[in-house]
């Protein structure tokens, strides 16, 4: 795992500044059939939700509270979920590569500070695709759009 | 005397750090400052930018629901946010600087351009005062 650690680490070293090539691919999927919003609003909102699901993880580990195998079968959770939706619907192929050799990782710790060290690296790693993800959101013009297509609403 | 200085847009504004209430955070800023990062608008609060920072706490120290000139902590996504008009936060982050309330007006001037055009990049910085 150390090796693992070092590598992703090094990686999101480099992305506070510079766009990771994952970003550059979400922008491509499905623009060519019109779909790319809704490609990079549901990445969003994943990114988010995994976000919020390790930060819990991460303090009860942090704690050592709880028992270490349902910790792990709810980090991987978040993990494969995230993995899948990086590889079928967001075209992040590094972050999939990424998240499925952390799975294999979850499953190797065998006490609460391996875990811990793992899952702060991961959380890590969906913050900076979270901001990143918001960045590529043109959030002023769609909320003008959406102002402007909702005023009028009824139901 | 410390300060947290924060350069955007070519501007650098000043903060007071609050090393009593807030300790850890501090300290832990201390420790990765200077830094780089991009800026970006809330999307809730109106008067409200946050950036990532290399911060990763697991504790809220001075939980305070935040109001004009905060700055603050929030955990689940290692953002630092700032609050700079009449908005309030939606909940608790953690308290642990005050902007410079001189300059809270030109604060406001550059962060209102956020929303239109995120992304740009935020210099953070601890310096002595009058630096």
């Amino acid at each position: 795992m150390e090796k693992y650690l070092q590598e992703v680490s090094a990686y999101l070293d480099t992305l506070w500044i510079d766009m990771p090539s994952d970003i550059e691919e979400i922008r491509k999927r499905n623009r060519i059939d019109g779909l790319n919003y809704g490609v990079v609003t549901m990445a969003y909102c994943d990114m988010e939700a995994a976000d919020a699901s390790l930060y819990q993880l991460i303090c009860m580990v942090i704690e050592r509270k709880g028992d270490l195998e349902t910790i792990k079968m709810m980090a991987k959770n978040v993990v494969d979920w995230n993995a899948g939706g990086m590889s079928s619907s967001y075209d992040m192929a590094k972050g999939c590569e990424l998240l499925k050799a952390a799975d294999k990782h979850i499953d190797a710790c065998q006490d609460f500070a391996s875990l811990e060290t793992l899952l702060r690296l991961l959380h890590r790693f969906f913050i900076h695709m979270t901001y990143w993800i918001d960045l590529i959101l043109p959030w002023a013009k769609l909320s003008s759009v959406y102002d402007e297509s909702t005023s009028k609403l009824t139901f | 005397m410390e300060k947290l200085k924060l350069t955007f847009h070519g501007k650098s504004f000043t903060a007071a750090l609050l090393e009593k209430e807030a300790p850890k955070m501090v300290q832990a800023l201390r420790e990765v400052c200077p830094f780089k990062t991009r800026i970006a608008y809330a999307k809730i609060c109106e008067n409200e930018i946050f950036f990532q920072a290399p911060i990763a706490r697991y504790e809220v120290e001075n939980p305070v629901y935040s109001v004009k000139g905060h700055i603050a902590y929030y955990a689940p996504k290692q953002t630092i946010c700032i609050w700079y008009g009449d908005t309030p936060s939606l909940g608790d982050c953690d308290l642990f600087a005050l902007l410079d309330e001189d300059q809270i007006p030109a604060f406001k001037e550059e962060s209102d351009k956020v929303w239109d055009q995120a992304g740009d990049i935020m210099l953070v910085e601890i310096v002595e005062e009058d630096a």
